[in-house]
């Protein structure tokens, strides 16, 4: 209740901050085609001697003008140039009308998604962002979102949290495509190489209906830029170096297009030896990855093909002192302050590690039907093959001289859709598609979680309304999933099968309170089938030195999650302010059981399946503010309290609060927009508190602060872009542990890090982002 | 049910077929697995079973620790171990994984790998109990394996505990004096109760 009033007095704060009357007058408006009345994105305004560009709903706007007699102007191809005057004594709407041009030929090029009404809010990592963050995995790369945070074991395995929710209920799109591999265990980072990436969003909340019945916590968008709409040739090259755990990547992309036919070849690599605390040396924690991807499409303005094909392969060292035999060695490594096998610094990767490899291979078409219906259709085959080497080679001589992977599950995954979007009006958008999904499990090695077959079946419609100043869109699924399952119990086979189906519902929509100021509202219910890691892990789980067991008898997991979102920006400054409250009725998590499961290697801890109602309730907020010409402030926080209801235990590894603050210095000509930077940034994570020991073999670390400083510049040539960037992560050398690493146990975190980054792009196409 | 059977292989062709232009990079060959055939878990390494036998004389017993559907599963059966009061018995033990046909003595493969390994004994709850490593039950450096200890009862009867500890140590196992217990992985860990009569 507190913090219910806590978030209405917060968002009553900003909305009055904007609503106090400035001397400053807006001019806004949509650019339209007055032939029928569809909105034009893409047409420049201008008024005097500023200008601007309607965004994709057309929208155009203005601020900080002076009551004056204005000069408007507004072009577009294949359209009349469009010229007038106005009187501006108070802020106003203004559309503008535009006129096709009869002269000229028809030039217009046809976006694909014009008028795609934004229902989601999705937030992006600033494509800034995304080359400053180059070299780092994935997961590191979200943490720049607010609100997102990792999971982590040791410095080198990372996987993204939500609002509070991971692994299997968050949906990570690959180019389009769920990715699937083994994302039940948290050890499991996600296979996606980021180099392949221009683009990488999240939408934040239940998104079953478009997505996937499971994704209860939220999705991860990776897409690429479009191709390149002119023919040539153009690339670019990206190199980075890390000191502390010497640390290279090299990422090299090429794109061409020739007349109807376009393609892409990348290819990328990571090599780092071990990771260093302050004091000492990470032993094992050295990772190897290689990865590439091409791509080839051939594209008309009535249809187009795409083909696509990436590979990632990685080597990944698990720290020696984190593989635990028992629960004995699990206490004596906890007591230790220091990790019990500390080695020299080398970049050879030993047992214990993993070894992955995942390959998506995509084909997908499009078909403009008619003027308002677009049908397109996909298929994919993902595989993922997961070897996890224990730290001891088995007794048995012979065994042993095979050094075989321990685990070794192999996944693969058939996807298809079709999906048909209509648009019998600019106002009024929706799609019907349908999804099947077919996946096979199967291991070698020590029985972990079962094999199994299973399928799925989803149809799915959405329309979407826009009337003046709202959007709307109200939208379903209905999914099913049937799986069936092989193990042995006491030697004989086993094959039960389970069959899932729900319903997902979604309602959202958005109020433009103002030019620059939507509030954005979300209505969500999503159900996630249990996995069959949930229904029948049975064994020890060595990186925790535990025992899982599975329940048969699980039901899917049922959400309502609601949100509110208000994103602004004024002339100087923006931000975002997020409340959420996500209710998961039959949650799924581990609770410990008693007594501990006695082995012939002595006892271990035992944790159970079990489901039990949960709430998650939280806020993210993120401001930037341009204090004076070149000085930039920015400052994101996040808080999420995840407890199960009606108990109110706090839910085990749920994030703790956390803050950053980042100061910038622009340097350099105001002409060429400000080519150098220098910044600093402090970020602060509060310790985790009102976990339940029960639940956990440590106390929840202390706190900790992180100072981070970087400068870079960029310098653009006629066909060359160049980009440096050189800086220092935790400058101060902190030792801490993070309650959200599964190695704060036996080990600190990354003591500072150095690194210098680098990228070449020739021939750059101005569609194309760049800092 | 809309249930099609793809066979597992046919989508390993057809993703190494697009690889194909770049199979240089591709993975190497990978071997059949079917969902619907899984591993039997009695066809892995499992140690089932510690067997410590006692001699004393003519007179020779055996105790053992057995769980042979290995973690979770049904509970293990601990046998109490009975010795007489004031004696000094001779022990060997053995490691077995019993779900093998015949039987698989792993501790054949500790005693080959005895520089890497070690066992370790704590009697409690009863004095005069101790367990101690006999001179030729040692590796190549002259540091005790303890496969072969040698148990003696004081005079005190009644009901007790030993542990027993087999600790994996590769190769930081000590290289002299008695041994390390805090160092290396636990393979075993098993406490039996012990009884002792007049």
């Amino acid at each position: 209740m507190r913090i219910a009033w806590l978030y209405s007095s917060l968002l009553l704060a900003i909305l009055s901050a904007f609503g106090q009357e400035r001397c400053h007058l807006h001019l806004s408006g949509r650019v339209i085609n007055a032939e029928d009345g569809s909105f034009i994105q893409g047409a420049k305004v201008s008024v005097g001697n500023r200008l601007v560009t309607s965004d994709i709903a057309g929208n155009y706007d203005f601020h900080d003008l002076c009551a004056d007699t204005l000069l408007i102007e507004c072009v577009y191809p294949g359209f009349k140039k469009l010229r007038y005057t106005i009187f501006l004594s108070e802020s106003r709407l203004e559309n503008i009308n535009l006129h096709r041009d009869t002269c000229v030929m028809e030039s217009v090029i046809v976006k694909g998604k014009k008028n795609k009404i934004e229902l989601r809010r999705q937030q992006s990592i600033s494509s800034e962002d995304l080359l400053r963050s180059q070299g780092l995995s994935l997961g590191e790369q979200l943490r720049s979102i607010e609100g997102v945070t990792v999971v982590q074991t040791g410095p080198t395995i990372f996987k993204p949290v939500i609002q509070g929710l991971y692994g299997q209920r968050v949906v990570m799109m690959n180019n389009g495509i769920r990715q699937e591999s083994q994302q039940w265990g948290s050890e499991h980072a996600p296979e996606i190489d980021p180099f392949v990436f221009d683009r990488i969003s999240i939408i934040k909340g239940a998104a079953s209906v478009r997505y996937g019945a499971d994704a209860l916590g939220g999705v991860i968008l990776l897409d690429q830029n479009p191709y390149r709409k002119k023919d040539g040739l153009e690339g670019a090259i990206q190199t980075s170096a890390f000191d502390n755990n010497q640390m290279l990547s090299a990422a090299g992309k090429l794109e061409g297009r020739y007349k109807l036919i376009s393609g892409r070849l990348q290819a990328s690599t990571r090599q780092a030896g071990d990771s260093r605390t302050p004091s000492y040396v990470l032993s094992n924690t050295g990772f190897q990855e290689y990865n590439f991807s091409y791509g080839l499409a051939v594209q008309k303005r009535k249809w187009g093909l795409d083909f696509y094909y990436s590979q990632f392969n990685t080597k990944v060292g698990i720290l020696s002192a984190a593989h635990i035999g028992n629960l004995t060695d699990l206490n004596r490594a906890i007591q230790n302050e220091k990790p019990l096998v500390i080695d020299s610094w080398t970049r050879s990767i030993e047992r214990p590690y993993q070894l992955v490899a995942h390959e998506l291979l995509k084909a997908q078409a499009f078909a403009r039907v008619s003027t308002w219906l677009k049908v397109s259709s996909y298929y994919a085959l993902q595989y993922n093959d997961r070897k996890e080497f224990d730290k001891h080679r088995p007794y048995n001589d012979e065994l042993a001289s095979k050094n075989l992977p321990e685990l070794d599950m192999r996944i693969s995954t058939h996807q298809a859709q079709v999906l048909a979007e209509h648009n019998f009006h600019t106002e009024h958008y929706g799609t019907l598609g349908v999804f099947y999904a077919q996946q096979s499990n199967a291991s070698l090695g020590r029985p972990f979680i079962p094999n199994f077959k299973s399928t799925t079946l989803a149809v799915f419609a959405t329309e979407a309304w826009q009337h003046k100043r709202w959007q709307a869109e109200i939208g379903a699924r209905a999914e099913r999933k049937f799986i069936q399952v092989f193990y042995y119990r006491r030697n004989e086979l086993q094959t039960p099968d389970h069959l899932f189906q729900n319903v997902a519902i979604h309602l959202g929509g958005n109020y433009e309170l103002r030019p620059h100021l939507k509030l954005y509202g979300n209505l969500s219910t999503g159900f996630r089938p249990p996995h069959v890691s949930e229904l029948y892990s049975n064994g020890v789980h060595h990186g925790t030195a535990s025992v899982e067991l599975g329940d048969s008898t699980l039901v899917p997991e049922k959400a309502y999650s609601a949100s509110l979102s208000l994103p602004f920006h004024t002339k100087k400054i923006k931000g975002e302010i997020l409340v959420y409250q996500n209710y998961i009725q039959d949650f799924i998590y581990l609770r410990p059981i008693f007594p501990s499961t006695l082995t012939i290697r002595g006892a271990f801890p035992t944790f159970a399946y079990t489901q039990h109602h949960a709430r998650f309730t939280g806020c993210d907020v993120s401001i930037q503010d341009t204090v004076r010409a070149r000085w930039v402030l920015k400052g994101k926080g996040s808080v999420v309290n995840s407890r199960l209801v009606p108990e109110r235990e706090v839910i085990f590894l749920s994030p703790p609060a956390r803050a950053e603050a980042e100061l910038r210095f622009l340097m350099g000509k105001k002409k060429l927009n400000y080519p150098a930077y220098a910044q600093a940034s402090v970020q602060k994570t509060f310790r985790k508190t009102e976990v339940s020991a029960s639940q956990d073999y440590a106390a929840a670390p202390d706190g900790y602060w992180l100072l981070h400083l970087e400068a870079g510049f960029t310098r653009n040539k006629e066909k060359v872009s160049l980009w440096w960037s050189a800086g220092i992560n935790n400058v101060l050398n902190t030792r801490y542990r993070d309650y959200l690493d599964r190695f704060r146990y036996f080990a600190d975190a990354t003591g500072r890090v150095i690194y210098l980054k680098c990228r070449i792009y020739f021939n750059q196409q101005s569609n194309h982002v760049s800092l | 049910m809309f249930h099609f059977n793809v066979p597992y292989n046919s989508m390993k062709k057809v993703m190494l077929s697009a690889a194909l232009v770049l199979a240089a990079f591709s993975c190497k060959k990978k071997e059949e697995v079917k969902p619907e055939n899984p591993v039997n878990p009695n066809e892995t390494e499992l140690i089932t079973t510690l067997l410590w036998s006692f001699t004393e004389g003519s007179n020779a017993s055996e105790f053992k620790f057995k769980d042979v559907d290995g973690e979770g599963g049904n509970a293990p059966t601990i046998d109490t171990i009975r010795l007489k009061a004031n004696t000094t018995y001779t022990t060997v033990i053995t490691l077995l994984d019993e779900t093998k046909n015949p039987a698989d003595t792993i501790s054949n493969e500790v005693m080959e790998e005895d520089d890497e390994h070690q066992f370790f004994f704590v009697s409690s709850e009863i004095a005069g109990l101790t367990i101690s490593y006999e001179s030729y039950d040692v590796d190549a450096n002259n540091v005790p394996l303890g496969i072969l200890p040698k148990v003696v009862t004081g005079n005190t009867t009644g009901i007790g505990k030993i542990k027993v500890t087999l600790k994996h140590q590769a190769e930081d196992k000590p290289k002299t004096g008695n041994g390390d217990s805090s160092i290396g992985d636990t393979d075993i860990e098993v406490t039996f109760p012990v009884k002792i009569t007049n």
